[in-house]
């Protein structure tokens, strides 16, 4: 105890203040004021952040060049990122390549922009148009066109079987046939009926290279259509498929099949219905894949994919990208460069903004909703406790 | 609380009150006007609160020790407005009045966070630790502000020395 030094203290004199008329209410309406003035500052900013998140408007995306530019593919896309902006969001304008990751497709740009496209575990198809501009899904039961230049979806009538060479025109399944749409208008170009066969419940369809023709196999037959309707009908020696989306030769002449588990293509003259087997391994050698998949034509011979890995037969065979085991994708094929692949880049994930709403689509969704409520309530519990603390100082 | 009753009791507290706190507030801040200015923050905040705070002076009382070491009011500009007039002082014992007006002097020198632990530990009477816990501080702070302190008072006037010989665990060196 320091008596002295109190004593000598409490001689100085001050003398105490009058209060102030409406002192006690200033105060009070200060506090009033500041707290309705930070309460509409947090609203304000809450909202702000939420309507920035909603109405993020969605980036240019880059012109599709008049006469196509070819890329090379990456040599592989082992480690995809996640968290990409969604597609529809932040549209890529022209995929170079789609993978499939099973609840995702990853779309990859020439200039090495990532985007997403959310498909759910459901069963789900997909078919990258040649010119990498647009999308054709099918998910369960609905069927879409999806332009990667600005987000919109278009409904299909019926599933997406495969595009022409020149990007222009769609197949589509419908009970009963196949009508071919003008890509741009979705307007019917031409229809193919196909008389109804208990045996050939599925048929596939590809388009010849002008796209004039489209022909349809069933085990042995194959039922070539124009324009017009008129239809040719050829016997195959046995039951073949079609050896991929681009089967029909460049040359016009010869249509190429494949049965199955073997090197062996079956070419088809489909003016005169003669057949002729080639073994694809003596021609190109290794890693020519079994069961042959041709999904381009590269200066005059086949592009063939095993799924996930796309193997040009010029100037030797050779592999141009390399994907996760299992995982499948597709080409734009109008605009690659199949002679060689480039080294892979950073990827671009898009606006961070948009990413935001890729978690929030996806099974980030929980988490979202949990942590700031979970974060308001610590903070408002740690806030009550300070409170009561400082409160219970104050009475010690 | 109803406002009219909170008003009538706070303007009881102040007016049984201000007397004591105002000579707090000029002892920390060694300037009758910025001890008004001191005051009223404190008076104000206590307004604000007032019916959810169970001690007010206590709490008035803690808000003026903050408050005359906080960095963001002593960069703030508040303006100065005069709560009253100065009265005039009692006539003291010669001696006294000497070493009255030599302490008055002496705590203008100090910085505030000095005359804020001198005032806690020597004239409130709190410990080293709860010095520490009403400024925020560590208790090392303490102790070495309070060392300085007094070095500070006793290169000022050696005279000063003598109130705190009754101090028994600090040495001023």
């Amino acid at each position: 105890m320091t008596t002295r030094f109190r004593q000598v203290a409490d001689e100085i004199t001050v003398t105490a203040p009058a209060l102030p008329p409406g002192f006690f209410d200033r105060a009070r309406r200060t506090r009033r004021v500041r707290n309705a003035l930070t309460a509409c500052a947090a609203t304000l900013l809450v909202a702000l952040a939420g309507l920035a998140l909603i109405t993020t408007p969605a980036p240019r995306p880059p012109e599709i060049a008049a006469d196509p530019q070819r890329f090379p593919l990456p040599s592989e896309l082992i480690e995809i990122p996640a968290w990409l902006a969604d597609v529809r969001d932040a549209p890529i304008g022209q995929a170079l390549i789609v993978t499939d990751l099973g609840d995702r497709l990853v779309l990859v740009s020439p200039d090495n922009s990532f985007r997403d496209l959310p498909v759910g575990r459901v069963e789900h198809t997909f078919l990258l148009s040649p010119d990498g501009g647009r999308l054709a899904m099918t998910e369960a039961d609905r069927s879409y066109l999806l332009d990667l230049t600005s987000g919109a979806q278009r409904d299909l009538p019926g599933k997406a079987i495969t595009w022409s060479s020149d990007g222009k025109q769609l197949a589509v399944r419908i009970d009963g046939g196949f009508s071919v749409l003008e890509a741009d208008t979705l307007a019917l170009s031409w229809a193919v009926t196909r008389p109804t066969s208990a045996n050939c419940p599925e048929v596939d369809g590809i388009f010849s290279p002008d796209s004039s023709r489209f022909a349809l196999v069933c085990s042995r037959d194959v039922d070539i259509y124009d324009r017009s309707g008129t239809s040719t009908r050829q016997t195959l020696p046995g039951a073949f498929r079609f050896a991929g989306p681009r089967a029909w030769s460049p040359l016009n002449s010869e249509i190429m099949f494949e049965q199955g588990s073997s090197n062996h293509v079956l070419h088809l003259d489909w003016q005169t219905g003669i057949c002729r087997e080639e073994d694809l391994y003596q021609r190109w050698r290794s890693p020519v894949p079994i069961s042959p998949y041709i999904v381009d034509w590269w200066q005059g011979s086949p592009v063939f994919s095993d799924g996930s890995d796309f193997i040009p037969a010029v100037p030797a065979p050779h592999e141009v990208l390399h994907l996760i085991t299992g995982y499948s994708a597709q080409a734009a094929t109008a605009i690659v460069d199949w002679s060689h692949t480039r080294p892979p880049a950073e990827p671009d994930r898009g606006p961070w903004l948009l990413t935001l709403h890729q978690i929030w689509d996806n099974k980030f969704r929980l988490a979202c909703m949990v942590l700031p409520v979970l974060l308001v309530v610590v903070l408002v519990t740690g806030s009550v406790q300070g409170r009561r603390r400082r409160e219970r100082a104050i009475g010690s | 609380m109803n406002t009219a009753v909170a008003r009538a009791a706070f303007e009881e507290f102040v007016a049984a009150r201000s007397a004591v706190l105002i000579h707090v507030a000029y002892l920390l801040t060694g300037d009758r006007h910025d001890a008004e200015d001191l005051l009223q923050v404190a008076l104000a905040r206590v307004a604000q609160r007032w019916g959810r705070v169970e001690d007010p002076e206590a709490y008035v009382r803690r808000t003026l020790y903050t408050q005359s070491v906080s960095r963001l009011r002593a960069l703030s500009r508040r303006p100065r407005e005069s709560l009253g007039v100065t009265a005039a002082e009692p006539a003291r014992h010669p001696d006294d009045l000497d070493l009255r007006v030599a302490l008055d002097q002496a705590l203008r020198k100090l910085t505030s966070r000095q005359r804020a632990v001198l005032m806690l530990r020597f004239y409130e009477d709190l410990s080293e630790s709860q010095t520490a816990q009403m400024l925020g501080c560590a208790v090392g702070t303490v102790k070495s502000q309070t060392r300085h302190a007094l070095s500070r008072l006793k290169a000022l006037n050696p005279r000063l020395n003598e109130l705190f010989e009754d101090a028994k665990e600090v040495s001023v060196p």
